[in-house]
């Protein structure tokens, strides 16, 4: 690696209740810049408290999360999350809630025009004056996706942002996702239940241990970008590294 | 403590079959597919709310109207006789005398419910120790009947409208507060969470997500103060220096004028049903979304 790590995880250890559970321990971890890194691990490993350590959402027990050198003690500005629930404001519109991140930061009018390019970006064009209840899921989601980028974040933390749709809406999101994610090459941290998820978008794939977590194994994804996920799914290097990961996850849950 | 809405209503909303199609059509799919999979018959047959409640009360009126004849014109009335007691009322100034009293009675006290009670909930939700300390007192007095209490008002404040505010402001003010309460401490967590992580300041959290997110509930609010507040106030002019609407009541009942003792009883009905009615709108026309909660 000859750039430093955008995001590193030293020795990170958080617990909850007084050290009754702990989520995960003396974890450690490099993120490399514009790369897709893809956590799975079984449920209860902690990846989601993980994330939000990252994000300074949540304050570690022990250890330290740097980001481009500086440690994490607040939600930093250059990171933005996309959450599995989507936590759109149901008050506001479309519009409204994409803006929400560039409203915060003071954004001018020139700096609010993108709003629109972001929305038309995420395929939600002429949805602009709608609630969040009038969408279903996989429109929503797509908000808070362009919630996220329009704040032009160096690093995109994903919390199992599909889980929340149907498999088909979860395909084209796959997608959509690795089209947009091809323009800037942001730094991306994606955590997910899905073993082919995480092969199809990541460039490396890190398999958790059960709690408290730790690294299993970390997997180089070997197939080049832009990604097409149609063909990389009839390779055999994707079945054979998909059967590998299932076997590491298997082995905790047993 | 927030009420929900006494009637389920049905999911779609009242307009002509085009645009209750292009409304079906932009609910999320499942429930589209299901409205639009029932037999086009039983659609167009929908009841309209309006028109069978117009005929509902024509036929009370007119129930009414013949039963209230047949009676001793001293138990009990009917709606002509009423009616040319309003216009009586009316024309001579009287009513209107007295239902001023009654308003600016209304006024004083619900105002100053709204005025203490949203701020000092806004900040026992904010302020833990204010919350501790107020929040036993709180539940004391929103459990007793102010009823009670009306002697113990007028002892210290007199008989005139200060004493009437006073018990209005009494019995608005426990709903007010505690379900502003409720809606501040409703805030969605995830909501919360989101905002940390876009780094908002604590005002904008108060604007972008507490205050729009405690909307409903003030409303809901507002709108069991308002049913208290009338019951309050005619309290208050029964057991006080009699006035306003209560007098009204007070002196055609012990005079036997039964038509005109309905009048101020009828205003006092449609007033309370005017103010619910306008907050409703104003519930939904703050929080569509919850209509959509609602429904499912």
């Amino acid at each position: 690696m000859d750039r430093p790590p955008k995001i590193l995880i030293e020795r990170a250890t958080k617990t909850f209740l007084d050290g009754a559970v702990v989520a995960f321990s003396q974890l450690t971890l490099a993120v490399r810049p514009n790369e897709v890194l893809c956590i799975v691990g079984p449920s209860g490993c902690g990846k989601t408290t993980l994330l939000r350590c990252i994000d300074g959402l949540i304050p570690l027990t022990e250890g330290r999360i740097l980001i481009d050198g500086q440690e994490v003690h607040s939600p930093p500005e250059q990171v933005a999350m996309v959450f599995q629930h989507f936590g759109l404001f149901p008050w506001k519109t479309v519009y409204e809630n994409v803006a929400y991140g560039l409203r915060l930061r003071g954004a001018s009018r020139a700096e609010l025009a993108a709003v629109r390019d972001y929305i038309r970006l995420v395929g939600l064009e002429g949805t602009e004056q709608r609630y969040p209840y009038q969408l279903s899921g996989g429109m929503q989601q797509r908000v808070g996706l362009a919630r996220a980028l329009a704040v032009r974040p160096a690093i995109l933390l994903m919390d199992e942002p599909f889980a929340s749709v149907d498999a088909q809406t979860r395909e084209l999101l796959q997608e959509e996702l690795l089209r947009i994610w091809e323009r800037e090459r942001q730094t991306m941290v994606f955590i997910t239940h899905s073993i082919d998820e995480a092969i199809l978008l990541g460039d490396r794939v890190v398999v958790l241990t059960a709690r408290p977590g730790r690294v299993k194994e970390i997997l180089e994804i070997p197939f080049p970008r832009p990604r097409r996920p149609d063909e990389v799914r009839l390779l055999p290097a994707f079945a054979e590294l998909r059967n590998h990961i299932w076997e590491q996850l298997k082995q905790q849950a047993a | 403590m927030a009420e929900t809405t006494p009637l389920g209503r049905g999911a779609e909303p009242e307009q002509p079959l085009q645009a209750r199609e292009t409304a079906v059509a932009a609910l999320p799919s499942e429930r589209a597919a299901a409205i639009a999979a029932r037999p086009a018959r039983a659609r167009q047959a929908d009841p309209q709310p309006l028109l069978i409640r117009l005929v509902s009360l024509v036929v009370v009126l007119v129930a009414w109207e013949l039963y209230g004849r047949s009676v001793n014109p001293v138990l009990f009335t009917y709606p002509t006789a009423v009616f040319r007691a309003f216009v009586e009322l009316t024309t001579n100034g009287e009513l209107w005398q007295y239902l001023q009293q009654s308003l600016v009675v209304l006024l004083y006290g619900l105002g100053s419910a709204i005025l203490v009670g949203i701020p000092l909930a806004v900040g026992m939700a904010r302020f833990k120790w204010l919350d501790y300390a107020i929040d036993t007192y709180v539940n004391a007095l929103y459990s007793m009947p102010m009823v009670a209490v009306v002697p113990l008002l007028v002892l210290w404040f007199g008989f005139d409208v200060k004493a009437k505010a006073v018990v209005v402001f009494l019995f608005c003010v426990f709903p007010i507060l505690i379900n502003t309460y409720q809606g501040v401490k409703s805030v969605d967590p995830r909501l919360l969470e989101v905002a940390r992580s876009f780094r908002s300041t604590e005002a904008q959290l108060w604007r972008d997500l507490i205050i729009p997110s405690s909307l409903p509930f003030i409303v809901a609010g507002l709108r069991l103060a308002i049913g208290r507040g009338l019951v309050g106030l005619v309290i208050s002019e029964f057991y006080t220096s009699i006035a306003g609407l209560g007098y009204m009541i007070v002196r055609y009942a012990n005079s036997f004028q039964t038509d005109k003792l309905f009048v101020p009883i009828v205003v006092l009905m449609v007033m309370g049903v005017v103010l619910m009615e306008a907050l409703k709108h104003l519930q939904s026309h703050l929080a569509p979304w919850l209509r959509q909660t609602e429904e499912e």
